[in-house]
């Protein structure tokens, strides 16, 4: 169970209604990392959705020629997209840059929770499909 | 209208009754684009979703000193993610690298349609969603 103030002011969530909310937080929790854990590695079961509270955690994507392409992602940002989209596996490696505290939630529990209220998996899938657009058009080289 | 044989066998539609799948034909329509078209502009007002059923398009993000970085898109996926999602604004050009057949579909519309029918709206932008996830480990 997260405490619902902790769910407060998170741009992803600003499209659900205060119901949906209290859903979500129903079947999450709170988890802490130090710096250097891995959440996962690549090719793990896609367990678990966080979104970043505090902290920062570098998000590594193995390429077919053996190089690697990272993203930094911080406070308010999504990490583990794979579970919330229903894939079966992460297609990253997530490591901890500093400790961290994340909202997470279980991807069989949110599956479930989207199953009973497809509305509630619709906007919240949505909008982080926006955050997702606008990190693929980030990702260009400085 | 797009007929339901057009729809068959599309990976982003996977998973959708076929009830579901004749209410989006319903609002969509089948293009041909020939080589070399341009289906939007970086910054265009994101208008249209497609789903490329044969060919295969460009994405070019573009910063201001030029191109910065092309990804290809072939059949079965989604390109305009952005009007999926509900951006007002594409975030690359596309343009068609072979003669294309797409799936089309208007933003309002699809609003409209997942409005009234909630589960068709998470089935669509969850296999959207997959796609992103898998380009976003794409190298720029």
């Amino acid at each position: 169970m997260i405490p619902l103030k902790e769910l407060q002011k998170v741009a992803i969530f600003t499209p659900l209604s205060n119901k949906m909310i209290e859903e979500l937080a129903a079947v999450g929790d709170i988890s802490t990392a130090k710096e250097g854990d891995y959440l996962f590695r690549d090719g793990d079961p896609a367990e678990n959705f966080y979104i970043i509270k505090e902290g920062k955690v570098i998000l590594e994507f193995e390429q077919p020629d053996g190089s690697i392409n990272t993203e930094t992602v911080g406070p308010g940002m999504g990490v583990g997209c794979s579970s919330l989209s229903g894939l079966a596996r992460y297609n990253a490696h997530g490591r901890c840059e500093a400790p961290s505290r994340f909202l997470r939630w279980n991807q069989s529990r949110l599956q479930q929770l989207f199953n009973e209220n497809p509305r509630l998996g619709y906007l919240l899938i949505r909008a982080s499909a926006k955050r997702l657009s606008k990190r693929i058009s980030g990702k260009l080289p400085k | 209208m797009i007929p339901l044989d057009q729809m068959r066998n599309v990976k982003e539609l996977a998973g959708i009754d076929p009830e579901m799948l004749e209410k989006l034909g319903a609002i969509g329509e089948v293009v041909s684009a020939p080589k070399g078209t341009l289906l939007f502009h970086q910054g265009d007002r994101a208008e249209y979703y497609y789903i490329l059923r044969e060919g295969k398009v460009a994405l070019e993000f573009r910063e201001a000193e030029g191109l910065a970085n092309t990804e290809m898109v072939g059949p079965g996926m989604g390109v305009g993610c952005s009007s999926l999602a509900g951006l007002t604004a594409y975030m690359s050009d596309a343009r068609c690298e072979e003669a294309s057949i797409l799936l089309r579909w208007p933003q309002s519309k699809l609003r409209h349609l997942f409005n009234q029918h909630d589960r068709l709206g998470y089935l669509m932008m969850k296999a959207c969603a997959i796609s992103l996830n898998e380009r976003i480990g794409l190298k720029a």
